[in-house]
């Protein structure tokens, strides 16, 4: 499968439709539960109407009623509040991400301005530019997230 | 069979494999991961699209939306939106990265486990 008919990510969803149905009533109430504001708001509720009504579309295909298949749909998501707590938390994960790497970039510069030597998030102290043996990458086990996404951590 | 709950870091590696193969949208990714696995593992939108926005976030994934029409609808009427992700260049090395740091990881646990048993507990 491809996608046919794509557009500009900047002509995604701006306005809430206003749907009336089980599925976009239970959307309303979640949406506030998140809440989102905004493109971020709509976008999220474009992309989980898109997951309900595919999986209604594959639960009907099942042989289900069309109320069967909205409210397995819907259940499997899970326990609304919970879900809605994920979402939030995910969205304050990113600001607070954008304000770490603010902070550190102004930290940065204002100690090139002052001509302090720094040691950024990576780096190993400077042991390659004073002439110490190379020493093996050690695996952090209990800390392999790190390893495998270090940007990623909040 | 029970299913298998992915960690954070693993639940990443698979999405970003999926989508190195083809752009994808996320009742895809979660249908595929789920096909994929017989059911052993499962990636619930509660953990699926925060990962997928924390990734767009990071510049790993590219997004384009597409309007689907349901089958039978008004042809004048609007449809849904579709987002489709697909992997970035950036998520390339990423992804690239990830699999040499799970083999690596993989390997040395390998090493301890080797061909034993696993302890029944009635021992003792």
């Amino acid at each position: 499968m491809t996608p046919g008919q794509k557009q500009d990510r900047a002509a995604g969803p701006q306005v809430e439709p206003s749907t009336r149905d089980p599925i976009g009533e239970w959307l309303d109430v979640f949406m506030r539960l998140t809440g989102l504001s905004g493109g971020r708001r709509a976008e999220l509720r474009a992309e989980l109407e898109d997951h309900l009504r595919s999986r209604v579309d594959d639960l009907l295909i099942m042989g289900l009623s069309e109320s069967e298949a909205t409210h397995k749909a819907v259940g499997e998501l899970g326990e609304t509040a919970e879900l809605a707590r994920r979402f939030r938390h995910a969205q304050h994960a990113g600001q607070r991400r954008r304000t770490m790497q603010m902070i550190l970039i102004g930290a940065g510069a204002a100690a090139l301005a002052l001509g302090v030597g720094t040691v950024l998030p990576g780096q190993s102290g400077g042991a390659a530019g004073n002439g110490a043996a190379a020493q093996p990458e050690v695996v952090d086990i209990a800390g392999e997230a790190a390893e495998i996404a270090p940007s990623m951590k909040t | 069979m029970p299913t298998v709950d992915l960690k954070a870091d693993h639940t990443e590696l698979v999405v970003l494999s999926m989508l190195a193969e083809e752009p994808l949208y996320g009742y895809l990714i979660s249908r595929r991961i789920e096909a994929r696995s017989q059911g052993e593992l499962k990636l619930g939108a509660g953990k699926l699209y925060p990962l997928l926005s924390k990734l767009e976030r990071a510049k790993l994934v590219t997004t384009t939306w597409e309007e689907v029409k349901a089958g039978g609808s008004d042809p004048d009427a609007p449809g849904r939106r579709r987002k489709w992700y697909r992997l970035s260049e950036k998520g390339r090395k990423r992804l690239a990265q990830s699999v040499e740091s799970h083999r690596r990881l993989q390997r040395l646990v390998d090493a301890f486990i080797g061909d034993h048993a696993v302890a029944d507990g009635s021992a003792g």
